[in-house]
């Protein structure tokens, strides 16, 4: 059973647009943490 | 040994890099951690961190160098699942989610994961339990201090030793400066510079390369690789999954955390994080699959992702790797540093040798135990052994072996001392086993099973009638 | 089919000619043949690292064919002293390297052939393994859910 470059493609390109997300939501969640006082 | 005679960038440049980071990391340290006059302050941050911070600080201490580096060698060693079962590692975050819920209503005064352990199973467990959770944390701290000095090496040529020496010393510092504030401070950072250094990679092999050609050039030259049933990377799967689980759910990194959080955090920083860790490896093993598209020689597998980035990007490709890398080893080194000062400070100094020790001794001994932790993985690095990957899985054995005696001591009334001790000797022991029997990638496994085994049949036979309150009422101070 | 009988006959020619070269080019009797290194056991994951011992700045790791792969192939030209060689099928692999200059021309006769067999794992085992983590993570699931839901009530 061999992977197709298909397959690669999919797996990585999901795993891609899944990380671009994670800076994003820091961000967000930073702020509103800055704005209500418990960031700690 | 030296199989690599061809270092990417300038000993100049990587002085420079190194130079500006450290100092970054040192001013940020000082920055977040000058108020942090109590203990409570410096070893768990006021026990009062928000949302953001502590899933970006359980994120970048789960991205290791394990991530950075190991990740790219383990698709090169076992393809595509090899990175695959790589980002099962996110499972540990996602199945502790709950547990440090648990943990912080159990043990609202908590300080370390011995605590639940000697409280829960008693003395003789909780000795065994130290010994497993010391040695893993060395082998953690080694392996982290070894990449640094390796990884530094071949980009830029500066020779090991004084690699490791920096790194160690500016972490060591900086957690000094500012305890467990200065260390989940830098990790919201490192994680932001760790992910995007990672997209940028993966995007320009794929830009550069492209699915075709990394495809076709794996399928000519390591064409197993790309088997769905390669034995070994099937074998591979659960067993990293469950060796994430085991170090997760035994080690006081993550404990302390579960500690510092806010009431109420504890549950969706490590569900969030999970998710976001999980693609990780994924995007930075990917990168390792296009070496032979790119007619890359590698000579060791640990080393792969850096040549690829620096064959991707030549000079911007290296220094961008080495300031990932960079931070990616001090996020986990911080981290890792200031639970295990604290675990020594709690466990050892405090429980074992000075049980009447004030809050201002305690201080003091968490701030030398912490130097003392550098210098001594400072010493077990200066010699180069194995390779990285094999000094961190040999742990597995270990860690793997303790998550049923604490799942069944935080959810179980019945779950007795002596089972949990027994689990977790016979486990590591038949893990080992089969580590040099068969290999790394069953280890873990073989641990968690046999230590499962005997949980299960100890409280069936041994039942133990344990009273919650003991936990909650413990006030360490 | 019959690439083999010749790849074998051209590779005795060659050895001969380096002989004879090696009696006319003082450089060959000083440059010293590389010892090539690799796993002494079976390989059972098809990953393995050779690496090669000489002086010199450059060395050429070649191929040959084995029982799957007829012909032999250079793998790699350049600086580096160890190869990290993965993703093999099950076979017998044959290696060997030589020094050489940055003209590509042998500055040593070739080394020791070194043979690595792959053998993986079989499917049975490796399932095996498999179902027993399976197992052992479903259970840890089911009691941590099962607990919180306990706790929770």
């Amino acid at each position: 059973m061999i992977a197709s470059a298909t397959f690669l493609a999919i797996l990585v390109t999901l795993a891609l647009i899944l990380s671009i997300v994670t800076p994003v939501l820091l961000f967000t969640f930073f702020i509103r943490d800055l704005k209500q006082g418990t960031l700690w | 040994m030296k199989a690599e005679n061809t270092a990417i960038l300038d000993p100049v440049t990587g002085w420079l890099i190194l130079a500006l980071f450290s100092a970054l990391w040192i001013f940020l340290g000082w920055l977040w951690g000058r108020r942090a006059k109590q203990l409570d302050e410096f070893m768990l941050a006021g026990r009062n961190v928000g949302l953001s911070l502590a899933v970006a600080t359980a994120m970048a201490t789960w991205v290791t160098s394990n991530t950075t580096m190991a990740a790219p060698q383990l698709a090169l060693q076992l393809g595509i699942w090899g990175m695959v079962g790589y980002s099962l590692g996110a499972i540990g975050l996602f199945m502790f989610a709950p547990l440090a819920k648990r943990i912080r209503e159990l043990m609202p005064h908590g300080y370390t994961s011995g605590d639940f352990i000697r409280l829960r199973f008693g003395k003789t467990t909780w000795r065994i339990f130290l010994m497993i959770s010391l040695f893993y944390a060395f082998g953690w701290l080694i392996s982290l201090g070894m990449a640094g000095g390796v990884l530094i090496n071949a980009l830029t040529g500066i020779p090991y030793t004084y690699g490791m020496s920096v790194i160690l010393f500016i972490c060591v510092l900086y957690t000094l400066l500012g305890g467990l504030r200065a260390v989940i401070g830098t990790d919201f950072v490192q994680t932001i510079i760790i992910v995007c250094g990672v997209i940028i990679l993966a995007y320009l092999a794929i830009d550069k390369v492209g699915f075709e050609a990394i495809h076709a050039g794996v399928q000519k030259e390591r064409p197993e690789l790309l088997n769905l049933l390669m034995p070994a990377a099937i074998m591979f799967l659960f067993n990293n999954l469950l060796f994430g689980v085991g170090e997760i759910f035994h080690s006081n990194v993550w404990w302390s955390r579960a500690f510092a959080f806010r009431s109420g955090v504890g549950f969706k920083a490590y569900t969030i994080a999970g998710v976001m860790w999980l693609p990780i490896p994924i995007v930075a093993g990917f990168i390792a699959l296009a070496a032979p598209a790119l007619g890359l020689n590698v000579p060791a597998a640990d080393m792969v992702g850096p040549l690829v980035a620096a064959k991707l990007l030549g000079f911007t490709g290296a220094v961008l790797i080495f300031i990932v890398v960079f931070s990616a080893l001090a996020s986990s080194l911080d981290s890792l540093l200031a639970a295990t000062g604290d675990l020594i400070t709690q466990d050892i100094y405090r429980q074992h040798l000075r049980p009447h020790a004030d809050e201002k001794e305690l201080r003091k001994a968490a701030m030398v135990i912490i130097s003392l932790l550098g210098v001594v993985t400072w010493l077990l690095c200066l010699p180069r052994l194995t390779t990285l990957a094999e000094l961190l899985y040999f742990t597995g054995a270990f860690v793997a072996s303790t998550i049923w005696p604490i799942v069944a001591g935080l959810y179980w009334q019945r779950a007795n001392r002596k089972g949990a001790a027994l689990a977790m000797l016979l486990g590591t022991c038949v893990g080992l086993y089969t580590y040099f029997a068969i290999g790394f990638y069953v280890a873990a496994l073989v641990g968690a099973a046999v230590s499962m085994l005997i949980v299960v049949i100890s409280t069936l036979i041994w039942p133990q009638s344990f009273d919650w309150q003991t936990l909650r009422n413990e006030d360490p101070l | 089919m019959d690439e083999r009988p010749r790849t074998r006959n051209s590779l005795k020619t060659c050895q001969k000619n380096i002989l004879f070269l090696s009696l006319l080019l003082p450089s060959y009797l000083w440059a010293s043949v590389p010892v090539l290194n690799g796993p002494h056991e079976t390989v059972n994951a098809g990953y393995f690292q050779l690496n090669w011992e000489g002086e010199g700045e450059r060395f050429e790791l070649q191929e040959q064919g084995g029982e799957t792969q007829a012909g032999t192939r250079t793998l790699y030209t350049g600086p580096d002293t160890a190869s990290a060689i993965s993703g093999r099928a099950d076979g017998s692999y044959r290696f060997r390297v030589r020094q050489i200059n940055a003209q590509g021309q042998a500055l040593s006769p070739w080394s020791q052939a070194l043979t690595v067999d792959v053998v993986h794992h079989s499917l049975a085992k490796a399932f095996g393994f498999f179902l027993l983590g399976f197992l052992v993570f479903i259970s840890t699931v089911a009691i941590v859910l099962a607990g919180t839901r306990h706790v929770s009530r």
